[in-house]
């Protein structure tokens, strides 16, 4: 494939420049978010509050984050990534119901 | 419209403006060709069996992580500064990783050459101090044969660990590999297939710092 100079699209200028705005905005809700999970913690700590719902909150942070990152950091809020998207999602579905599973059946047996 | 090379053809618009024909085609450099394309279509089957992987680690240590009859408990063990400053570091260094595509789509060498670098060398700090954290805890007699949470616990975390040294291997190979070479659609489906391990990897942490550290923390 070396030396192929098929037309590729070159983004303009203004193109990058929402473009590099958007991945921005990925990284500081990346940080946010995780200064949220840490400042709960620490928060339930020293206030007491309920470990399920302390638990709860910080699970939910780190999905959300997860889904930011994938969407826009690895592109697959992009056309042309419905196959991509796909496997994400199947990825997600095995992932839950193997961590749920061994889960339920620990506690089961325990 | 057939041309040999994408930035030689350019047209007036009606603004007066000059723009380049490349424009028509929606395909930015990495997904241009078909090996491009099975890159990226082979590389996400590939993410989403790793994902199965991890999760099979997640499940274990989520199982076994009360099971500890001696050694310290995570409690004493982690420490949330040093968990911070290492999970800062890899996510300031996907972030960089995805400027380092951004520059590549603009075939901007240099710019892309530096943001890899820097993405290297965040990703060898956090190298370091997972080390030096991991040397503290065996200090403290949290080992992986201590109790059924040691062993849990250095396995997704130490497979974490192993998955950022075979980043750090392979954007070293890219780096040497390509440092003589042009952005070309052969080039750039190799940068970006990294820059998806890369966020990958990053992924995996932000469940690692919540489950593993946070939740432990917690109790």
């Amino acid at each position: 494939m070396s030396g192929d100079t098929r037309t590729f699209k070159r983004p303009d200028r203004h193109e990058i420049q929402s473009e590099r705005k958007i991945q921005t905005i990925a990284f500081a809700v990346s940080i946010i978010l995780t200064i949220l999970a840490f400042g709960a913690v620490v928060y339930a700590l020293e206030q007491g509050v309920s470990q399920s719902f302390a638990i709860s909150f910080i699970i939910g942070l780190a999905i959300v984050q997860v889904a930011f990152q994938a969407y826009i950091w690895m592109h697959l809020k992009d056309k042309g990534h419905g196959v991509p998207q796909l496997f994400f999602y199947i990825a997600v579905y095995v992932t839950a119901m193997t961590v749920i599973g061994l889960m339920l059946m620990s506690w089961w047996t325990a | 419209m057939a041309t040999t090379h994408p930035n030689v053809l350019s047209e007036i618009d009606v603004h007066g403006q000059k723009r380049s024909m490349e424009a028509v085609t929606e395909s930015t450099i990495e997904l241009v060709t078909q090996e491009g394309k099975n890159k990226q279509l082979g590389f996400w089957l590939f993410i989403a069996a790793e994902s199965v992987l991890f999760a099979s680690f997640f499940a274990v240590y989520l199982a076994l992580r009360h099971s500890i009859p001696n050694g310290p408990k995570p409690q004493e063990l982690f420490e949330l500064p040093l968990v911070f400053a290492a999970t800062a570091i890899l996510l300031t260094s996907s972030f960089t990783s995805v400027m380092a595509v951004m520059n590549m789509r603009q075939l901007k060498s240099g710019a892309m050459k530096g943001w890899l670098v820097l993405t290297w060398l965040l990703g060898f700090s956090f190298l370091v101090l997972e080390i030096y954290e991991f040397n503290h805890y065996v200090h403290m007699g949290h080992t992986f044969t201590s109790s059924a949470f040691g062993t849990a616990f250095y396995s997704l975390v130490g497979f974490h660990g192993a998955h950022v040294v075979f980043g750090l291997l392979w954007l070293m190979a890219l780096l040497i590999r390509n440092a003589r070479r042009e952005i070309t659609p052969y080039t750039a489906p190799k940068v970006y297939t990294f820059s998806l391990y890369w966020h990958f990897v990053d992924l995996v942490w932000v469940f690692i710092f919540t489950i593993v550290y946070l939740m432990g923390k917690v109790g």
